[in-house]
C-alpha cells in the first residue's frame, strides 16, 4: 500500500468510529504539531486515537486503536495500544474490528 | 460476593514453569505478551455463572485499561479492576503510615487469590480473606470455585 492508501484506509476507519458513536473530542495532545493530524475521539468514557505500528521482522504495518479512560492523559498523547488488525481487512471485517475495539462488540460469544 | 485476583504468578504466569492459555494471534501476542495461566479463562467465567462478582486486586501500575483489554482479547471481563494507582488513592490515600499494598477488606472483598506470602500473613493481621497459589496445580481453578462457594455459604449463614 502507498502511504496515500494508508491514510486513506485510516480516514475510513476513523469514520467506522464516528458511525459507532464516538465523536472528535477536540483534543490536540501536547508535543504533536498542528500538521500531525491525528484525531482524538471519545466514547462511552474512553479516548480513542487510530495509528499504524510496525513489528520487527514483519514488513507490513498494522492499523492501531490506541485508548485511554483519562483526559489528562489524552492531552499528553499517553495512550495504551489496545487492539491491531490489518490495513488490508475487508471493510466488513474492520468494522467487526473498530467494533470490538470500542467494546460494542465481543468477539468471543458465550 | 467479591472475588478478587492478583495478577502476576497467579493470572499471569510463564510458559516456561506453567501450563499456559493458547497465545493471543500476532500481532496481539506482541502488544500483550503476558501469558494466562490455563484454566483462567474457564475459572473468570465459571465464577460470574455462579454470580460472584469478579475483580483484579494488583499493586502493578499496568493501567486499568491496559489490564481490561488484554483479558477482552481472552473473552474474559472484570467487574472492577484496582492497580497500584488505585490502591494509591482509594486505600492509602493521604495516610502517614503506608498500609500493606492490598486490603481488599476496603473493598469488601470476601475472598483474595494471591502468591505472596506477606499477603496470606497479612490476611491474617488485618482480617481478610485470602488463599494462596503459587505452584502448577492442575486443580488450582476448582480449588479456587470450592473456596469461594465455602466462603459464600459462611457469609449466608450469618
Amino acid at each position: 500500500m502507498t502511504d496515500s492508501e494508508k491514510k486513506d484506509r485510516i480516514r475510513y476507519v476513523e469514520s467506522l468510529l464516528t458511525e459507532n458513536g464516538a465523536i472528535d473530542a477536540k483534543i490536540q495532545p501536547r508535543g504533536q504539531g498542528k500538521d500531525e493530524k491525528r484525531t482524538i475521539f471519545w466514547f462511552n468514557g474512553n479516548y480513542y486515537r487510530l495509528g499504524e505500528v510496525t513489528f520487527d521482522g514483519i514488513d507490513d504495518p498494522y492499523i492501531v486503536v490506541s485508548c485511554t479512560d483519562t483526559k489528562k492523559y489524552a492531552e499528553y498523547g499517553l495512550f495504551d495500544d489496545v487492539h491491531a488488525f490489518e490495513y488490508t481487512l475487508s471493510d466488513e471485517e474492520t468494522k467487526t474490528e473498530i467494533r470490538f475495539a470500542m467494546g460494542i462488540e465481543d468477539l468471543f460469544t458465550s | 460476593m467479591k472475588i478478587s485476583f492478583d495478577l502476576d504468578e497467579v493470572l499471569f504466569v510463564s510458559p516456561d514453569t506453567y501450563e499456559v492459555e493458547p497465545e493471543l494471534r500476532f500481532p496481539l501476542n506482541r502488544m500483550f505478551p503476558e501469558r494466562l495461566r490455563k484454566g483462567t479463562v474457564w475459572l473468570i467465567n465459571e465464577l460470574h455463572k455462579r454470580g460472584f462478582e469478579v475483580w483484579v486486586y494488583t499493586s502493578s501500575f499496568r493501567t486499568e485499561v491496559y489490564i481490561r483489554s488484554l483479558f477482552r482479547q481472552y473473552g474474559v471481563k472484570f467487574d472492577q479492576i484496582v492497580n497500584g494507582y488505585r490502591h494509591k488513592a482509594e486505600v492509602q490515600g493521604d495516610r502517614e503510615m503506608t498500609l500493606p499494598q492490598k486490603m481488599p477488606q476496603h473493598y469488601r472483598i470476601s475472598l483474595h487469590i494471591d502468591d505472596e506470602d506477606a499477603i496470606i500473613q497479612n490476611a491474617r493481621i488485618y482480617g481478610f480473606r485470602a488463599m494462596q497459589v503459587y505452584e502448577p496445580d492442575p486443580d488450582w481453578a476448582q480449588k479456587i470455585i470450592d473456596e469461594a462457594e465455602r466462603i459464600r455459604k459462611l457469609e449466608e449463614g450469618k
